[in-house]
């Protein structure tokens, strides 16, 4: 009996870690005025795996589009550069924050206020992961003390 | 949308700027220091400072906007554009929370205003702008105008701005290249300083007290 249990929790355990093949913490989304077409999204996200993955795109239901931007400014002149993929090392994280790599989610589908949650889909080759992102207050406060 | 107005930033804007930066390296390193500026706005305050003129911008209420507005009153002016989600709503902050400590710090704030220059005036209408800046504080102003006024108010402070266009075919989609400092316009409508990113709110209270304490009249 033991010796079918084994395939088993081997294979339950191998869902776990696909599923946990990207996670994100600190994820929000800066409330942001109502006539505003884009918002920004702020997250670290960290690969659990043992190789490095390759972020390709990612889709929300509540926005048109999203796009990954790095803010780069040069000469004090700001400046968004898209990035179409960004590389994840293996166990390493990556963080989309102020003034650097960000979300730029564009024409949201309905009016976004604090408290609000926005589900993005994460898509790699292998895999797409679900995570939530939280509408808060727009404030200097990166809110990554929050838990 | 003409292709024309949506060009890389133009050679003549990129011209100024060269001019303006070998003016202020000689001024840094030749002329300033006979100055005796106080340390705490000696790279930010401009002591010969220059008359800012022939603005004609629209405000957030469609009124118009000339030099005068800048007279009687210290004036922040940075430059952006509503669509911009992570550099501008970001210095808004930062000024918000300059705002909120301003009174403290001398009770500066009802000869203060901050002015949000829209270099996208083709997506930023004055009603959009008017809800965008009252969002982050009701006595921000925003301004905006066509392209010719905009480079006569640009080239003036030295900033720059320019497009890229998107990936799709919408005419809407492209993104904004803009000067991500703050300007200081003085009571007189003199271009008087620059404040350059990265912004510390507790540094811009400081310096800006310091140029009010310094300058005269």
């Amino acid at each position: 009996m033991k010796i079918f249990l084994i395939p088993v929790l081997l294979m339950l355990s191998f869902n776990i870690h696909a599923a946990d093949l990207l996670s994100a913490s600190n994820a929000w989304i800066p409330e942001a005025p109502p006539v505003a077409r884009v918002m920004a999204g702020y997250l670290e996200l960290k690969n659990n795996s043992e190789r490095s993955i390759e972020l390709k795109s990612i889709t929300a239901k509540d926005f048109e589009r999203v796009e990954m931007h790095e803010t780069i400014s040069k000469d004090g002149v700001a400046k968004m550069i898209k990035q179409t993929s960004i590389k994840i090392p293996a166990q390493g994280r990556v963080s989309f924050k102020r003034g650097g790599l960000h979300l730029m989610l564009m024409d949201p589908k309905r009016k976004l206020k604090r408290g609000d949650s926005v589900t993005l889909i994460l898509k790699t080759d292998e895999t797409n992961t679900e995570i939530n992102l939280i509408v808060k207050e727009a404030t200097l406060d990166d809110h990554s003390a929050h838990h | 949308m003409n292709t024309e107005s949506k060009s890389k930033i133009p050679l003549f804007a990129i011209i100024a700027v060269i001019v303006l930066s070998i003016a202020a390296a000689v001024w840094i390193l030749v002329i300033k220091p006979n100055q005796g500026l106080p340390k705490s706005i000696e790279n930010t305050y401009i002591p010969e400072g220059r008359p800012v003129v022939g603005i004609r911008m629209v405000d957030q209420n469609n009124q118009p906007f000339t030099e005068e507005q800048f007279k009687g009153k210290w004036s922040f002016l940075f430059f952006g554009f509503t669509n911009c989600p992570d550099v501008c709503p970001t210095t808004l902050l930062v000024m918000k929370s300059v705002w909120a400590k301003l009174p403290e710090a001398a009770k500066l704030a009802p000869e203060t205003q901050l002015i949000l220059v829209s270099v996208d005036p083709d997506r930023d209408t004055p009603a959009i702008l008017k809800d965008y800046v009252h969002y982050y504080h009701p006595d921000f102003l925003a301004i905006t105008g066509e392209h010719k006024y905009l480079d006569i108010l640009t080239v003036q402070v030295g900033a720059l701005y320019g497009y890229e266009d998107g990936e799709t075919d919408n005419e809407n989609d492209y993104s904004v290249t803009h000067s991500a400092q703050m300007i200081l316009i003085d009571p007189q409508g003199y271009f008087r300083g620059v404040f350059s990113p990265p912004f510390q709110v507790d540094d811009i209270v400081k310096t800006f007290t310091a140029i009010r304490d310094y300058h005269p009249g």
